[in-house]
């Protein structure tokens, strides 16, 4: 039998402060939820291992501080991610309105820019009643920028290893696109990977 | 000096009044009718900020505040419990993976494995680190003090410490260099708000001048909520008001004496007057966690203490010391925290300078490992090491930041120092950037009382004294 692969993948979470970063990251590395939790000031690691089809992913996670003040800090280690969760709070609007701003600078700054970063976009916080961001809006907002949406609930466990299991595997694919490039660019990835369905 | 009255606080309006909903509960079933049951209620938070062990079966426990302090009590234990089955359940989850292939279990558990000579109780300990355990701490750490220490009975040494301190507060004009002076090994906690206050410069020296300045302090602070707290739902400082908002019922969430309504309003209200006269910086995340040791200090003065005043007058009243206290001591503060990267990257140049003459060796294990000041010491900085140690111990580590020059600012450098060489060891075992950096992110300090912040404090000036010798390592 071949030792399994292994890969290791670096991912942030980013959004404004207040959504629920924290909370998603425990509830999928942890399985564990509380109401509150200290504010993250610049940004925590978090680690998980997974296994995806033949591939064992060491997940380094960057859970990151959502003031604006901290956003030029938190921004150092956007560099060498492998993906990012844009998360935002379908109860506060100003959160989801900011995703552009999150999403551009998260562009900027990892390297090489590209257009094939993976992304995903949960909207957190769907257990609660007073919800003021449609659904339909964020699923245009994220059709109109090519990214899977995810309603989420941190709370109540609803979507959240979906959500990082798609961002993992298109994390995982371009890596590997990434590597295979490297050896030789006449390698093509395979077509028959598992697309991601959102909710 | 008599309570004079202070606006009411007022109730929320607008979208923030929604946001509320969550925690609000019925301030009518909160309101104790006495300060006396007000102080049991509430008793749980200098409890698990000092070095006091209280009975967990205590009758504190008895009221409705008691339940919230129970249940996460209970919490604490039942997510202990879990965490002592976690790899037999990561190993279910993955049956449908060849046997031989193990390291699907999390990282912490990864990690375990490889310490699986040690006890149950270290293992136990060691999951906390990378578990969202952080703001429990405070718990765990009294339920351990308990099984460690019960009850001790005052030393001599403490006695007779007392006693100094109970001559030099009642003297007609304080000597605030002796003060100072006694202050810097720790102030015993009977003495502690008041030497608390005059270390600060909140009260004068001399006694007589003392009510003259409690009145004119009273006064500027009614001024400024006048002038200030009601602007809150002006259009420009909606921004800092929510943000305050966000983060008040995550301030020390834990401790159920927070999570009242009354006190998270007083919590707002010092943030949000403190913002807005400090708009070069305005509200920093953090600065909610700086409130909480002045707060705690100051109430602790109201235990076992018959007031009738009702529990709202108390509180306002400590609130507002506690906000002239913040504002005193975050000169230098503010100084680190009115942006987060320009003024801290000097901070961080410190420890990056000045690691290789104190341990080249981690320092350049740092290196190795790809391993940047700022991951982990950003916090440090920027909270003072408040996330990085139990409350009680930041207590204790401001009585010697409120006695040594620039204590806040610039001998907190030397304490960073200090901590780091401390995990000298534990740096160089971790092999990876991962586990090092969950290392320095989560150090375990759970147990940690006066014992370990006296001698850190004892390195630290050491250090101080070593740079001052060779000043060229740092120029400030």
């Amino acid at each position: 039998m071949n030792p399994r692969k292994k890969v290791d993948l670096k991912l942030i979470i980013v959004g404004a402060l207040g959504v629920g970063k924290t909370s998603l990251l425990h509830q999928y590395v942890h399985k564990t939820f509380f109401e509150e939790y200290q504010t993250t000031l610049g940004a925590s690691i978090l680690s998980k291992i997974i296994i995806l089809d033949d591939t064992t992913l060491k997940l380094q996670i960057w859970d990151t501080g959502g003031q604006e003040r901290f956003r030029s800090m938190v921004s150092t280690f956007y560099k060498g991610s492998d993906g990012c969760i844009l998360a935002f709070d379908v109860t506060d609007p100003e959160s989801f309105e900011a995703l552009d701003i999150w999403r551009d600078d998260v562009l900027a700054k990892i390297v090489p820019m590209e257009q094939s970063y993976p992304m995903v976009v949960l909207g957190n916080k769907i257990d609660l009643e007073d919800r003021k961001v449609p659904q339909e809006v964020a699923h245009e907002w994220c059709k109109e920028k090519d990214m899977p949406y995810f309603e989420v609930s941190a709370k109540n466990d609803i979507n959240v290893v979906q959500a990082f299991e798609v961002l993992a595997s298109r994390a995982l694919l371009r890596y590997q696109g990434i590597a295979e490039n490297h050896l030789a660019d006449s390698i093509k990835l395979s077509p028959g990977q598992p697309r991601s369905k959102c909710c | 000096v008599p309570l004079t009255t202070e606006p009411p606080l007022q109730p929320k309006r607008g979208f923030i009044k929604e946001r509320s909903k969550v925690n609000s509960v019925p301030l009518k079933n909160k309101k104790a009718s006495s300060f006396h049951e007000f102080a049991r209620n509430t008793s749980d938070a200098w409890d698990i900020g000092d070095d006091e062990e209280e009975d967990l079966s205590s009758p504190s426990l008895q009221t409705l505040n008691s339940k919230v302090a129970l249940a996460t009590a209970a919490q604490v234990l039942e997510n202990h419990s879990k965490l002592r089955v976690k790899p037999e359940r990561s190993q279910s989850t993955t049956s449908d993976v060849p046997a031989n292939y193990k390291v699907i279990k999390s990282s912490s558990d990864a990690q375990l494995s490889r310490n699986s000579s040690d006890t149950c109780l270290r293992n136990t300990l060691h999951k906390q680190q990378s578990l969202p355990l952080r703001p429990i701490i405070p718990l765990v750490a009294r339920i351990s003090d308990q099984n460690a220490s019960g009850a001790p009975p005052m030393t001599v040494r403490e006695k007779t410490r007392l006693e100094k301190f109970r001559q030099l507060l009642s003297s007609h004009n304080t000597d605030l260099d002796e003060l100072r002076k006694w202050s810097w090994p720790g102030v015993p906690r009977e003495v502690r708000p008041v030497t608390w206050r005059l270390l600060s410069g909140y009260l004068p020296a001399n006694t007589e001048r003392r009510k003259l300045t409690l009145q004119r302090k009273r006064e500027e602070y009614f001024g400024f909520i006048e002038q200030y707290y009601d602007s809150r739902n002006e259009e420009h400082h909606q921004d800092t008001y929510r943000q305050i908002h966000i983060d008040i019922p995550r301030t020390n969430p834990l401790i159920p004496l927070f999570q009242q309504p009354l006190v998270q309003e007083i919590f707002e209200r010092i943030l949000f007057i403190w913002a807005i006269r400090h708009p070069a910086s305005g509200y920093v995340q953090g600065i909610n966690d700086l409130v909480t040791p002045f707060f705690v200090v100051f109430l602790s003065e109201y235990v076992g203490k018959k007031l009738s005043d009702l529990l709202e007058e108390v509180l306002r009243w400590v609130g507002r010391v506690s906000y002239w206290c913040a504002c005193v001591n975050s000169g230098p503060l503010q100084e680190q925290l009115s942006t987060a990267e320009p003024c801290l990257q000097p901070k961080h140049r410190f420890l990056n300078v000045n690691l290789v003459p104190l341990s080249e060796q981690v320092h350049s294990h740092f290196r190795r490992y790809e391993v940047e000041y700022l991951q982990f010491a950003f916090r440090w900085m920027n909270n003072l090491l408040m996330r990085e140690l139990p409350l009680r111990c930041t207590i204790r580590l401001w009585d010697t930041y409120q006695s040594e020059p620039e204590g806040f600012s610039h001998f907190h450098l030397y304490v960073c120092a200090a901590f780091l060489i401390k995990w000298r060891k534990e740096i160089l075992d971790e092999e990876d950037f991962q586990g090092l950096l969950m290392l320095l992110q989560n150090l375990p300090t759970i147990h940690w009382g006066n014992e370990e912040i006296g001698l850190l404090l004892a390195e630290a000036y050491r250090l101080k004294y070593m740079f001052a010798d060779a000043p060229n390592h740092y120029r400030r």
